[in-house]
């Protein structure tokens, strides 16, 4: 009896230990780095970091869970992070919910550090946070999604963890410096529509801020009012040329303002010129038609 | 007994599978080109060097810099090698007769370079990322760095049993693998010419479908650029008028930032284009970026 019990844990323990051997190949994980320990109204930072197990990965999308009555999302620094192309920027979408996610073209599968040859912990993005009350507060994952870099989209298996940070009484020795930086300066790029496509002209902007990252981006086309907006923004079809006024905020509503002249669009102004053209080639028609008309109920 | 005797049997097979399922991972770990492991088989070393640091002169700016990163490798017979960085400054050297390169970049902070190569004939390399941290008063040396060689294919469809030309550059003399992947698969052998170009014409037998073509060197996961054609019942010549590179909406045979912002405006948005729906399931999600990130080449 003992003797299958042995057998049994023997087959229990290789079936797992190859399963695991299985996994190992398919994950890759997330963590945060952060301070255990911040002071009330401290503003402190919160890196996302991910490790993807040596495997080339393109694709990284999660949300981030926080207590909104602990602490308050101030921001995020793209200098730190290592997606260039952002799908979305790091964005409350609803109290204490930050979703993200971004593409790496080339994939990324370690990180090069000199002084620390076996790191391979990648940073993602660092996040910016002020402690709002004491307590303690957590740092949690939400529906993570690392993508391989393989050009099918293929997903990791994630494995996420979580950390807690406990705010203590505010520190009167610690003053925060104000941020007076505006955002750095950026271009408006204009893409073209393809003359069949479905695509509008769009307005593709992004910027960066030191101080905390980019709050919001508002949008004045042709006069307009300022609107809140996010790149790739879509431009009217206009017969005449008219501006691209873009508003870059941080979130000390400290702002950067680059503006771009758009032309009239060619395809749009000839339709216009041909539609006009086939009216009075119409009118004309029509009263050479009538004209004749009456001529020959006369004769 | 026999039960015993069954009991034995099963525990004989599943250790003698396990054992051998371990040894195949252990002296095979990755032969699925999906699954791109590069640093099994990449020579790439780190290292700091600390007290004498060069002094480096910026041309034509001038000024000096006490910290950066030399990205040193083998690219291909005077292809142009481009380090750029994430605020769009880049640096580019020409490789020698041999394909080695080096670049020495002023940087002093955190930061994700990117290489790419450019082969004499203007056929660019996959990207190649290098998320490094950098510290003040240090040169950080990544060195045995080796680009997958360049590839493209004289048509876009081939005629079941029909004929391809694939060709490239690659490092003088080399072994090269050109591998067909789709339906079934197929790898060509080819060796390149003193000037580091291959280049075949081959049959290709292959069930009708699509394939993913790619070059690279022996027991090396880094490969070429990903081309797609069909195998089908006509042959279609590969020209600026054509191809099939998911998401370039604009036809330009490049995936760029523009594509993208294409892909971003279509984001989540009902009823997109076929073109920028690159894994067709009417939704356009993170994994539609992922596909197109793979082919990147702007």
């Amino acid at each position: 009896m003992n003797n299958k019990k042995f057998k049994k844990s023997i087959i229990i323990f290789l079936f797992s230990f190859f399963a695991l051997l299985i996994n190992k190949t398919e994950a890759s994980s997330l963590d945060f780095s952060v301070s255990e320990k911040v002071s009330v109204n401290q503003k402190f930072f919160l890196d996302v970091l991910v490790d993807p197990e040596s495997q080339s990965i393109n694709s990284i999308g999660t949300s981030v869970v926080f207590d909104p009555e602990i602490f308050s999302y101030e921001g995020f620094s793209s200098k730190q992070s290592s997606i260039p192309v952002w799908v979305e920027e790091p964005k409350q979408e609803s109290r204490g919910i930050i979703n993200f996610s971004g593409v790496i073209p080339g994939g990324i599968d370690r990180i090069y550090d000199p002084l620390n040859t076996s790191k391979r912990v990648i940073p993602v993005v660092r996040l910016f946070f002020i402690a709002n009350k004491e307590g303690v507060g957590e740092f949690a994952f939400y529906e993570p999604m690392i993508l391989k870099n393989d050009g099918l989209g293929t997903k990791t298996s994630v494995s996420v963890n979580k950390k807690l940070v406990s705010v203590t009484a505010q520190d009167s020795s610690t003053q925060e410096v104000p941020d007076l930086v505006a955002p750095e300066p950026f271009s408006i790029q204009i893409i073209e529509r393809s003359v069949f496509g479905r695509t509008p002209r769009l307005a593709v902007f992004s910027s960066n801020d030191e101080g905390g990252g980019i709050q919001r981006y508002e949008v004045s086309v042709a006069g307009g009012v300022f609107v809140a907006s996010s790149s790739p923004v879509p431009l009217p079809y206009k017969f005449f040329s008219y501006e691209v006024v873009v508003r870059a905020y941080d979130y000390s509503e400290n702002f950067r303002e680059q503006r771009v002249i758009v032309s009239g669009e060619k395809v749009y102004g000839t339709g216009i010129i041909i539609g006009i053209f086939a009216i009075i080639l119409g009118f004309i028609r029509y009263k050479f038609y009538n004209k004749n008309k009456v001529k020959n109920e006369k004769i | 007994m026999l039960y015993a005797g069954i009991m034995s049997f099963k525990i004989k097979h599943i250790i003698f599978l396990g054992t051998l399922f371990t040894l195949l991972n252990l002296f095979f770990p990755n032969k699925n080109l999906n699954a791109l492991t590069l640093t099994e088989t990449e020579n790439v070393s780190i290292g700091a060097i600390v007290g004498s640091i060069p002094t480096i002169d910026p041309s034509p700016g001038g000024g000096t810099y006490q910290s950066g990163v030399r990205f040193s490798g083998l690219a291909y017979p005077n292809a142009l090698v481009t380090v750029q960085k994430r605020d769009s400054t880049f640096v580019t050297v020409t490789a020698d007769e041999k394909g080695a390169f080096s670049i020495l970049i002023p940087e002093s902070s955190w930061q994700l370079f990117t290489l790419f190569a450019v082969d004499v004939k203007g056929r660019k390399s996959t990207l190649l990322n290098f998320p490094t941290i950098l510290y003040s008063g240090y040169i950080t040396d990544i060195s045995g760095i080796r680009f997958a060689p360049t590839l493209v294919t004289d048509k876009l469809s081939v005629k079941k049993g029909d004929f391809i030309t694939v060709s490239g550059s690659a490092l003088p003399n080399s072994n090269i693998e050109v591998s067909f992947e789709g339906e079934e698969s197929k790898t060509f052998y080819l060796v390149s010419d003193s000037l580091g170009f291959f280049s075949a014409t081959v049959p290709l037998d292959l069930k009708n479908g699509e394939y993913v073509v790619r070059a690279f060197y022996p027991k090396d996961s880094r490969t070429s650029k990903a081309l797609k054609i069909t195998v089908g019942n006509s042959s279609i010549l590969r020209n600026e008028a054509t191809n099939n590179i998911p998401g370039d909406c604009n036809f330009d045979q490049n995936i760029t930032l523009v594509d993208f912002s294409v892909l971003a405006f279509w984001y989540g948005k009902p009823n997109p284009p076929k073109c920028v729906d690159a894994n067709s399931d009417k939704i356009i999600n993170l994994v539609d970026f992922s596909i197109v990130a793979f082919y990147w080449n702007g």
